[in-house]
């Protein structure tokens, strides 16, 4: 019975393939059978997690293939789940801008393909099925990416996107060869004697692994896919690449360092990878005015940020002491949470962009403005999503990243110190980028580009963007539920209990107003706020009401039609002056480094890109060949 | 004693928000005098909100909802520091890293008054909020670099333990000291006041706000100017207060005492160095911070070295 709860998501989605297979003769409604099962799919995923969180590790045996879902999976599908429940709730509007231009049925088998393969990463039992879905990821996502197959564009950015994902798969492949020469086991039930690998041999497989995971996470300078392919795929998608897709690469890390153990050196590397990355993604993010381009390199800041948490938790559990080891959980604790409010606000901002899309018809921020008049709900989500990115209290973004902070600075190590300043710096610069996108899109004056026709985007979509959006609210203001399932995910991995983490984690700010309110009536800082942000408003709302609407702005002078604008071009090109020395140190870290593993594969790409005739043909030979090993995994053979 | 904490931290809190525009007052009284003129009483400032309390605020045709509700929100976020301050007697509510809310909230606030303005649709609040957060961006450099060296000498992130904490270091006081100079560039004061430039750009960020909303935009200005000032004033002079708070109740009120007086005298004489300047332009003060960063950073590696 149990095992059903497992398999129940995996059928429905399979099932949803197969209707919108099905449905290729009647094309113009594909789309809606596809978005209504996944997002069925995604409750039953809600359900299955929450289920495994409450009552423990489930386990279901085909054959010899062996899927579990534990606790730590089980965080990753909750997350999956939301998201992808948002997501499909959000395709049943936003796919209509498809209808008679691209296959809809296409995009309903690949769509629950993707959600399929991502649920089976996290299910994984053993080296070999994980390397199995994680490619069948890669390869699904990588349609998605294609999908308007007619724009050059895409097809180039899902290309680069394939060739360096093949790039990541190797390293990977040969960190999981590493470990099998070493320990003859490719199951994970017998990985845990992995620790007892050679100091050298783990240090090759932890930087193997950093290297081929880092390069899904698109950690700087392994990020150059992102930027080109989050903005090509269609903005549900985008959402689900941006929000969980890439901390994929996250529950592979995690999973695979508490078998490895932890080494001290492993935790700082990572945290300042990640605080550079977190500096350059920024640096990045504020410069570009393309909207999809701008929230992508936001996410290459975010997994930064996420891997910053990482590094400072193996830090803790790299040292003997018994009460490090909650510390570390602390840190882990904050990159799950990260990992759970980065994928709802970055997935409610790039489903907002994606409103912007279907109602303007441009990613360019220099032809928008005003909008939030035309489309009041898409501006209000992405308000709270914004916000809740930036890190303003009291929404999700500053919950993590005021545990990231607090957890990595009570290593008192000045390396990682070094790094929690540049993540401080780039939460501004992250609020600046925000700050652009919400500005330049919605609030400054109405651009003459802005299509008459524009108008709010149809229900399913605000629906999708809401949920997400009103998770940050949630998160933010009740940290709880997120802190509990990421304690219960990572105390059993780390043989603690999750009373014991939680009973220790009692400092939040709004955990301590909620106890306060149990013992007298003592002043909080939330209460003062909430006080005088009732008595302001209710000033402004109810006492003596004089407040003259419609005047005619300041324009010192001209008229609305002659007065300069401000577009999003506009804005902080001053830093490219000051900070300059950041933008050229990305280039040449991008070049010296990533660009001769690039090269290895170019031959591959390019014939790849170029006959194209031959696309479908490589692509069937590779499902081919990826079902022969799933199907020799299946019967033992492997 | 700990009743002495508490009302300590609750006289503070009122204080602060009565002192935040009194102060301003007085600065605008002494660069009267610095100018050879007479210049207004020091409850002008006071007045001058009580009176846009009551005076009819004004909606441009192309604003939209957040310019209306953005200013008692920023206000509301601004004065929420307030309780978590440590005002020389240790703070009851303080808790491991509130200075990181305390941080937060101020540049949360900021943001919010920020898109408010822009959502006033007029071009130049959007230049003004582009020179603004550009600021914004390099002060919060500065801020993360002296926070995070004051974190690894005291080996705490809570603004009580700092003080309590604290031992005579060079590193602290210079990172109190670096938090001062970045919280006179952030409270955008004359050679930095961009954002504002009434000859320039009109007001900037303020220029559609009038009436009530003005008058939250302008409170929760002097608010952040005061408790950035406090903050780094606590950092500075911690080795003191603790001393001080150390001696029992008469010591905590004498540290209390020398924490307003002493923020209040450094707002002063920030008022006055303002009456000395004229602006500047956005690429010098940004050429300005990123020179200061050596101030921080030479406190970081003497934290990291232990003194």
């Amino acid at each position: 019975m149990q095992e059903f709860i497992l398999l129940l998501p995996t059928i429905t989605l399979a099932l949803g393939a197969i209707v919108s297979a099905l449905l290729r003769w009647r094309d113009r409604i594909a789309y809606i059978p596809a978005s209504v099962i996944s997002a069925i799919a995604s409750l039953l995923m809600i359900t299955s997690s929450i289920y495994v969180l409450t009552h423990g590790m489930i386990c279901y045996k085909v054959y010899t293939l062996l899927l579990c879902m534990d606790e730590l999976s089980a965080f990753y599908i909750l997350v999956l789940g939301i998201l992808s429940f948002a997501t499909s709730i959000y395709s049943l509007g936003y796919m209509k801008r498809f209808i008679g231009e691209y296959s809809l049925s296409w995009f309903g088998i690949c769509y629950t393909l993707f959600l399929l393969t991502m649920y089976m990463v996290p299910l994984a039992m053993d080296m070999i099925t994980f390397i199995v879905f994680w490619e069948l990821m890669t390869l699904t996502s990588a349609f998605l990416v294609a999908y308007e197959s007619r724009r050059p564009e895409a097809y180039r950015a899902a290309v680069k996107y394939f060739a360096m994902m093949m790039v990541g798969a190797g390293f990977i492949i040969a960190a999981f060869a590493l470990m099998y020469a070493e320990l003859r086991a490719i199951s994970f039930m017998q990985l845990g004697a992995a620790i007892y690998m050679p100091k050298f041999i783990k240090d090759l497989v932890f930087a193997f692994l950093a290297v081929g995971f880092g390069f899904k996470a698109g950690i700087v300078p392994l990020h150059s896919w992102l930027p080109d392919a989050h903005p090509e795929a269609p903005s549900n998608v985008s959402a689900l690449l941006s929000g969980i897709m890439i901390k994929m690469a996250f529950y592979g890390l995690m999973r695979f360092l508490l078998f490895l153990g932890f080494d001290l050196w492993w935790g700082i590397a990572l945290a300042l990878w990640g605080a550079l990355s977190a500096i350059v993604g920024t640096f990045m993010s504020i410069m570009q005015n393309d909207s999809k381009k701008l929230l992508a390199y936001s996410s290459v800041a975010q997994v930064g940020y996420i891997a910053l948490a990482l590094g400072v938790a193996v830090v803790f559990l790299s040292s003997p002491q018994p009460s490090m080891r909650i510390a570390g959980s602390f840190a882990f604790i904050a990159a799950l949470i990260h990992i759970m409010s980065h994928a709802m606000s970055k997935g409610s901002l790039f489903m907002a962009s994606g409103a912007l899309i279907y109602s303007v018809g441009t990613r360019n921020l220099n032809l928008m403005g005003g909008l939030g008049r035309i489309m009041p709900f898409t501006c209000l989500s992405s308000l709270i999503a914004g916000l809740a990115l930036a890190g303003v209290p009291p929404l999700s973004g500053f919950v993590s990243k005021w545990m990231i902070y607090a957890s990595a600075l009570s290593t008192e190590h000045p390396l990682i110190a070094l790094a929690v300043a540049s993540a401080m710096f780039a939460s501004i610069l992250t609020a600046a980028a925000v700050t652009k996108f919400l500005s330049s899109a919605f609030l400054v004056e109405r651009a003459p580009s802005v299509p008459e026709t524009a108008s709010e985007v149809p229900e399913s979509m605000i629906a999708g963007m809401m949920i997400t959006a009103a998770m940050c609210f949630a998160i933010g203001l009740c940290p709880l539920i997120a802190i509990v399932p990421a304690a219960i995910g990572i105390a059993r991995p780390l043989i603690l209990s999750p009373d014991v983490i939680l009973s220790s984690l009692v400092i939040y700010p709004s955990i301590v107003f909620i106890r306060l309110l149990g013992v007298a009536a003592q002043l909080s800082s939330l209460t003062v706020a909430a006080i005088i942000g009732i008595v302001s408003i209710a000033l402004l709302m109810f006492y003596k009401v004089s407040i003259s609407r419609n005047v005619e702005e300041w324009l010192s002078g001209s008229t609305a039609t002659t007065a300069p604008g401000y577009t999003a071009a506009s804005y902080f090109t001053v830093f490219q002056d000051i900070y300059g020395v950041v933008y050229r140190i990305r280039l040449k870290l991008l070049k010296s480094i990533v660009d001769p593993i690039i090269r290895f594969y170019n031959e591959f790409s390019l014939s790849y890109e170029l006959e194209q005739r031959y696309t479908s043909l490589a692509i069937t030979i590779m499902v081919i060949a990826l079902s022969i090993i799933l199907i020799m995994a299946l019967l033992g053979v492997i | 004693m700990t009743t002495v904490y508490v009302t300590l931290t609750i006289i503070g809190s009122i204080l602060g928000l009565i002192l935040a525009p009194l102060v301003d007052g007085i600065e605008r009284k002494l660069r009267a005098k610095v100018q050879n003129r007479i210049g207004p009483p020091i409850t002008q400032t006071w007045l001058d909100i009580v009176k846009l309390l009551r005076k009819e605020s004004l909606i441009p045709r192309t604003a939209q909802d957040l310019f209306f509700i953005a200013p008692p929100l920023t206000l509301a976020m601004s004065a929420a520091t307030l309780p978590l301050l440590c005002y020389g007697a240790p703070n009851v509510l303080g808790f491991y890293g509130d200075i990181i809310v305390i941080l937060y909230l101020i540049a949360g606030s900021s943001i919010l008054l920020y898109l408010g303005a822009t959502a006033s649709g007029n071009p130049y609040a959007a230049i003004g909020f582009s020179r603004r957060f550009s600021l914004l961006i390099a002060c919060e450099l500065l801020i993360a670099l002296a926070v995070v060296a004051v974190a690894l000498k005291t080996g705490s992130l809570s603004l009580t333990e700092i003080v309590m904490k604290s031992e005579l270091a060079p590193s602290t006081i210079l990172a109190g000291l670096s938090l001062l100079i970045t919280s006179y560039v952030e409270s955008s004061r004359l050679p930095f006041e961009l954002a504002v430039a009434k000859p320039e750009i009109m007001g900037g960020i303020l220029i559609e706000y009038s009436g009530r909303l003005l008058a939250f935009a302008e409170l929760s200005h002097l608010l952040h100017r005061f408790v950035l000032v406090l903050l780094g004033v606590d950092i500075t002079l911690a080795p003191a207060l603790k001393y001080l708070i150390e001696l029992g109740v008469t010591g905590v009120i004498a540290s209390f005492i020398l924490v307003i007086t002493s923020t209040v005298i450094v707002l002063v004489i920030f008022g006055v160095i303002e009456a000395l300047c004229g602006r500047t332009r956005l690429d010098y003060a940004l050429q300005f911070t990123s020179k200061l960063i050596v101030l921080p950073i030479i406190s970081i590696v003497l934290a990291s070295i232990g003194v």
